[in-house]
């Protein structure tokens, strides 16, 4: 009798699924972050422009300093959060269900996701919360970890702990709050350094991992997981070069280790160094190994500032360079690496299998949410450009683009709090210390070179970001 | 160029004659469903997904035990029956 472990490994009782093509469009979570931040800021400029706001479902915890503060807060605005929960709720309903997900599986999730995340929340609003490094990222995180490395979830929970749909939602929405000025002004160079970094980390992994033995494509896959764009850089790569099924989790494994492990060391050594927060920014976003764990570590520096004596800059400029570094620098060109290294596998390496890669594979690969992000930005950046600076601090800010950015919060404690939740130590495959050793070569040289770029070379452009 | 490499682009450019039917997608042995791939990649889910963009139609061939892309092609290319 085979166990049902054994038949899917068997693929006896699993679906494959057709060519997705065009139908990405509903079925794929990058466009459904597109659809869901994007119409978020689409309405809450309709609010704005009719007279109103979106400022009233956008509630978050006030900042508080006893328990009786918090509890009479919490009470005045109790049905706003429900309001809120139910539109969080319907919209993740419809978009899960189109992707396939069992919403019976997902609504008791999210209802525990949004709970914890609201306790979370609070905690950060402390007004002591920084003394205690009590910061929502790091929190939501390890609290997170906690649960499901000494607790004992069920497992079908998994479905409403989508750590890369929320963070993906996250983005869209952070391009909102982003000037597109900026990105014209501070892109070339997140590029050109993200670049730097990227090629030189690749090649450091992968001849690290050819010179002691390692399979040319598990190399690669190590080197894309570290390199470009963590685990689905990764995935994205093991696909273009066919490689081994053991490949990918051993690169998913070093990947999750490595950024777990960076979300505390960045922040922390950009404290000891007091880095103004759009540099720690620029760090974070070329040396952390995924989105999400880089506003996690992003976040948390940011929050720092004004709170903790002798850190330059504001929070939003460690926000600002991390997703420039990243998102702009880094994980656009994903379909570009995969597209490079498929030529390269069935064109030179031993391969038994595969097709000439074509170019349209650089679109199809395309992280598209990341189309969403420059969309919000776009939006945004036409509606400011009708109002004077001390109309868009005055009328702007409070009205349209607070609320956005405190949705955006929101989505991001989803995925921090996710993050932790998904994080099994004991289910991580054993990689083996020959991988082990090479991915680590690459984050050394990612990590220093990231910090010399970053704080010395373009450190000029890092500084200035929020002004 | 060696004697090698002239073999490989020579067994490529074979492959792309292939009817384009005969792809991975299409065989028996293809399994990409995102359910199936984030039960198999351990780990998958905490940062990442295989509901993203960047995974195209990729899966795994459980004939020769490689995760790769659903247009590829093999000899081993058994159709499936739906």
């Amino acid at each position: 009798m085979t166990t049902k472990n054994e038949k899917q490994e068997s693929g006896s009782d699993v679906e494959r699924v057709k060519s997705v093509g065009w139908k990405e469009m509903y079925l794929k979570e990058d466009w459904w972050a597109i659809w869901l931040g994007v119409g978020i800021v689409i309405v809450a400029y309709l609010f704005f422009v009719s007279g109103s706001s979106i400022k009233w479902i956008a509630v978050h915890p006030a900042k508080w300093h006893n328990f009786g503060q918090l509890g009479a807060d919490f009470s005045k605005h109790i049905w706003q959060y429900v309001a809120q929960f139910i539109m969080w709720l319907i919209i993740f309903c419809i978009s899960l269900k189109a992707m396939g997900y069992k919403l019976k599986e997902f609504i008791p999730a999210f209802v525990f996701v949004y709970l914890c995340s609201i306790l979370i929340f609070m905690v950060g609003a402390w007004d002591q919360a920084h003394h205690y490094n009590l910061e929502p990222p790091l929190l939501a995180l390890v609290l997170g970890m906690i649960i499901a490395n000494l607790g004992n979830l069920p497992r079908w929970m998994d479905s409403g702990f989508r750590v890369e749909y929320y963070v993906k939602t996250g983005i869209v929405l952070l391009g909102a709050t982003l000037p597109l000025t900026l990105i014209v002004w501070a892109g070339p160079i997140a590029i050109m350094q993200a670049s730097i970094v990227a090629i030189i980390t690749f090649l450091v992994i992968f001849f690290v991992g050819r010179k002691i033995g390692l399979d040319r494509r598990l190399c690669a896959t190590l080197g894309a997981g570290g390199a470009v764009c963590g685990v689905s850089g990764a995935i994205a790569i093991a696909g273009a070069v066919g490689a081994k099924k053991e490949h990918a989790p051993i690169a998913i494994t070093m990947v999750i280790l490595w950024a777990i492990v960076m979300i505390f060391f960045l922040p922390f050594v950009s404290r000891s160094l007091h880095l103004n927060t759009g540099v720690a920014g620029a760090w974070i976003g070329t040396s952390e190994f995924a989105d999400a764990a880089g506003f996690a570590a992003a976040e948390t520096y940011g929050n720092l500032a004004g709170h903790v004596k002798g850190i330059p800059g504001s929070p939003d400029a460690a926000v600002w360079g991390f997703t420039l570094m990243k998102v702009v620098g880094r994980d656009i060109w994903i379909g570009i690496w995969a597209f490079i290294m498929a030529i390269i596998s069935t064109t030179w390496w031993d391969r038994k299998t595969g097709t000439k890669p074509d170019p349209k594979e650089i679109w199809w690969r395309f992280p598209k949410f990341v189309l969403g992000f420059f969309l919000a930005c776009l939006i945004m950046t036409l509606v400011a450009s009708h109002y004077s600076l001390a109309d868009y601090d005055k009328v702007l800010k409070p009205l349209l683009v607070g609320p956005i950015k405190a949705l955006r919060t929101w989505a991001f404690i989803f995925c921090f709090f996710s993050i932790g939740l998904t994080t099994r130590f004991r289910e991580l495959v054993s990689a083996g210390s020959k991988p082990f050793w090479a991915f680590s070569a690459g984050v050394v040289v990612n990590v220093t070179l990231g910090f010399i770029l970053s704080t010395i070379v373009f450190a000029h452009y890092w500084q200035n970001l929020a002004r | 160029m060696s004697t090698i490499k002239k073999i490989n682009i020579l067994e490529n450019m074979t492959m792309q004659k292939i009817s384009a039917k005969s792809i991975c997608l299409n065989c028996l042995n293809f399994r990409n469903s995102p359910v199936y791939l984030e039960s198999i990649f351990k780990g998958m889910t905490s940062l990442g997904s295989a509901y993203g963009s960047t995974r195209k139609d990729d899966g795994i061939c459980l004939k020769n035990d490689v995760y790769l892309s659903a247009d590829d092609w093999c000899e081993h290319f058994s159709r499936a029956s739906n």
